[in-house]
């Protein structure tokens, strides 16, 4: 086994044009690694471009600039044949399965089209081939003569895992795939996706809004904010420690299950603003709680938390200017984020009394 | 405190003609002035409809089978469809979930508003509600309430629209809301933004509220009491505390099992500073009188109550 990762991105770029020469980029410049079997969790608000990144490393949608090399070959020099048979070992599952199934087709024809399409199989290889991959998403065979529609929201989103393993990917996009289901439900979803991965070696970029199902299956997690990657490192470091203001705050909002603790949250002003034609700096700047002159003044700097030898990245970085004073002494640059947090209590008393003077 | 009740429901029963199923199965509740039940359960339980049964909003197949639903001493089932419209926005409220596709896209976001003051107080004129909607606009913790009461839904983001949601909810002060899990859907960190806020708005106002949700985080924060709810029956009842502490129906049990995973996560986050918290406003509401039939609940502890499992 080689050094190089399974999945290497490099300064991908997306923008798309919109209206009367207005820009707006969905994906800033965003290199990332992604090992065998490892999942990288994609977390980020609504509008941070997650999605776009997704289909962008699968060429479902072309990027402007930047390279991207799967199991060594560099996917953007290939097209035609070459690129399509490349698209039996790297797939997509939707948040919305429902959207990716052509709903007149049984569940065995949905299945089966994927192996149809790269291989050439005889009847009954097709149907033990099938049969298998029915087991391995945990499905039971009566569905196969089933619609989609007739089967429950969590068989379908079973039938897309289905269909995208049939042919033996090394690697899958998630891209919300429990976005839709009850809790009970995602977990036995989130059960199914790492046993395929312990059994297979499939490699996940999982894109998700829920903090805690990204925990419970990913390696690594990569934080986004308006197209660009802010903070990438080992998801219990992160989860643990996060060092960007924005990674902070989207972890300490999520609400505990506990009715007698509550959290300290850094919290952002404002809502995530356009990203049409951003200023140039850093995309954080008109909400942070922390922000310096120098914020707006450029690119922020990358600042290695924990270095790694290995192909020159460092294993946990983040992408802040105040940061890179404190790069040295990590516990100040902690103390200095909690000097800006506050509790929930706190801000309901704040909350009520501005509602009362302005009365 | 029974003095402080403000809805009682009592063996409320909805059955869907068409689908030939109880859809609510003998649920009840108290709620007092300022307390915010959360119902819990998952798609399909059942509790968006219960909420549309205490607000008298059914389905044209849905029928109501028995029921008793008291609003502040009044017997909600004996009000003609007329009285119940003057009731509804006035005294309670509903808040939507779905934020900009709930709203009207072809009038602005401050006509919304004045459309629900206007129908309860048409003699008011114009320009004295279009003050009153932006001042709700500010209240509810809007930025910009001028600016945006003259926006229409496809320019505003979706927290911003489930904000308006919730100010057409509570334009003319109701003491009672239901909200339908109008947070999901929200990124994280607006939703912790929109839920301190309107959170803080109810305890100032004393204002009452029904929601439902599947999130453990909500309900543990925001919630005084909880009702699980399974196939249309209320399976569980407890304040909160005891609720999260001392779960007994094994469906509660296993809800909780969740919760109780990401949290042993989440005491790794060394980092993140925990704060015990103030629960001395979540003792005040409990309900020692829930109007549950004995043959069918057992009372673990004073206003808990959980349903006898079939073995």
């Amino acid at each position: 086994m080689t050094d190089e990762p399974l999945l290497q991105i490099r300064n991908l770029t997306k923008t798309f044009t919109v209206g009367k020469g207005q820009e707006l980029v969905a994906v800033s410049n965003v290199s990332l690694d992604l090992r065998e079997g490892e999942t990288l969790g994609l977390v980020g608000e609504s509008g941070s471009g997650k999605t776009t990144l997704g289909r962008v490393v699968l060429r479902l949608t072309e990027p402007d600039t930047g390279s991207i090399r799967f199991e060594g070959i560099d996917l953007l020099n290939l097209d035609g044949e070459p690129m399509r048979r490349m698209r039996s070992k790297m797939q997509i599952v939707y948040q919305d399965p429902m959207l990716g199934f052509n709903p007149r087709m049984r569940v065995r024809d949905i299945i089966s089209e994927p192996l149809r399409l790269h291989e050439t199989l005889s009847r009954t290889e097709l149907q033990k081939r099938v049969m298998e991959v029915l087991e391995l998403a945990d499905l039971d065979p009566r569905v196969l003569n089933e619609r989609p529609g007739a089967i429950r929201k969590a068989e379908q989103q079973q039938v897309a895992i289905a269909r995208a393993i049939a042919t033996g990917p090394r690697f899958i996009v998630l891209d919300e795939p429990t976005g839709l289901l009850d809790l009970s439900v995602s977990i036995h979803i989130i059960g199914i996706l790492r046993r395929l991965q312990e059994e297979q070696k499939i490699a996940y970029i999982f894109i998700s809004h829920d903090l805690s199902a990204v925990r419970a299956i990913s390696h690594r997690l990569a934080i986004m904010y308006l197209g660009q990657l802010v903070e990438t490192g080992p998801i219990e470091d992160v989860f643990a420690r996060p060092t960007h203001p924005y990674s902070e705050a989207l972890l300490s909002s999520v609400l505990l299950p506990d009715p007698k603790t509550t959290r300290q949250r850094l919290r952002l002003s404002g809502e995530i603003p356009s990203p049409i034609n951003l200023p140039p700096g850093c995309p954080l700047a008109p909400r942070c709680p922390l922000v310096e002159d120098r914020c707006t003044s450029g690119p922020p700097p990358i600042v290695a938390i924990r270095g790694n030898g290995e192909s020159g990245q460092p294993s946990w970085w983040s992408t802040c200017f105040p940061l890179s004073d404190n790069e040295e002494n990590l516990d100040r640059w902690y103390e200095i984020m909690r000097e800006h947090e506050s509790t929930e209590t706190e801000e309901l008393r704040a909350a009520i009394a501005a509602a009362r003077t302005e009365d | 405190m029974a003095s402080g009740e403000i809805l009682r429901v009592s063996d409320l029963t909805l059955h869907h003609l068409v689908e030939d199923r109880l859809v609510i199965d003998g649920a009840f509740m108290s709620v007092d002035s300022g307390e915010v039940l959360g119902v819990m359960g998952e798609s399909g339980s059942g509790k968006s409809a219960l909420l549309f049964g205490i607000i008298r909003l059914l389905l044209r197949e849905v029928e109501q089978r028995s029921g008793r639903i008291v609003y502040r001493g009044e017997d909600l089932m004996a009000k003609s469809n007329r009285q119940m419209e003057e009731l509804r926005g006035l005294e309670m409220a509903m808040i939507v979930p779905g934020g900009k596709f709930s709203l009207n896209p072809v009038e602005t976001a401050g006509s919304q508003i004045v459309d629900v003051l206007k129908s309860h107080f048409p003699d008011r004129s114009k320009k004295d509600l279009a003050d009153e909607a932006i001042e709700i606009l500010r209240i509810i913790g809007i930025p910009d309430p001028d600016i945006r009461f003259r926006a229409y839904p496809h320019e505003l983001s979706g927290g911003m629209a489930q904000r308006i949601l919730i100010a057409k909810a509570m334009a003319c002060s109701p003491q009672l809301l239901l909200g339908d899990e109008f947070t999901v859907g929200l990124d994280v960190t607006i939703q912790a933004q929109v839920m301190d806020h309107f959170h803080a708005l109810l305890r100032e106002r004393n204002t009452s509220l029904v929601l439902t949700t599947s999130d453990l985080g909500i309900a543990a924060t925001y919630c005084d009491t909880i009702a699980v709810i399974r196939r249309g029956q209320i399976v569980e009842y407890a304040p909160v505390l005891d609720f999260f502490a001392n779960p007994q129906h094994s469906y509660s049990r296993l809800l909780l099992s969740a919760a109780r995973e990401a949290r042993a996560q989440q005491k790794m986050d060394e980092a993140r500073v925990d704060v015990e918290r103030d629960t001395s406003h979540d003792r005040r509401f409990v309900h020692e009188d829930l109007p549950a039939p004995s043959e069918l609940y057992t009372t673990v502890a004073p206003g808990h109550l959980v349903r006898l499992e079939d073995e």
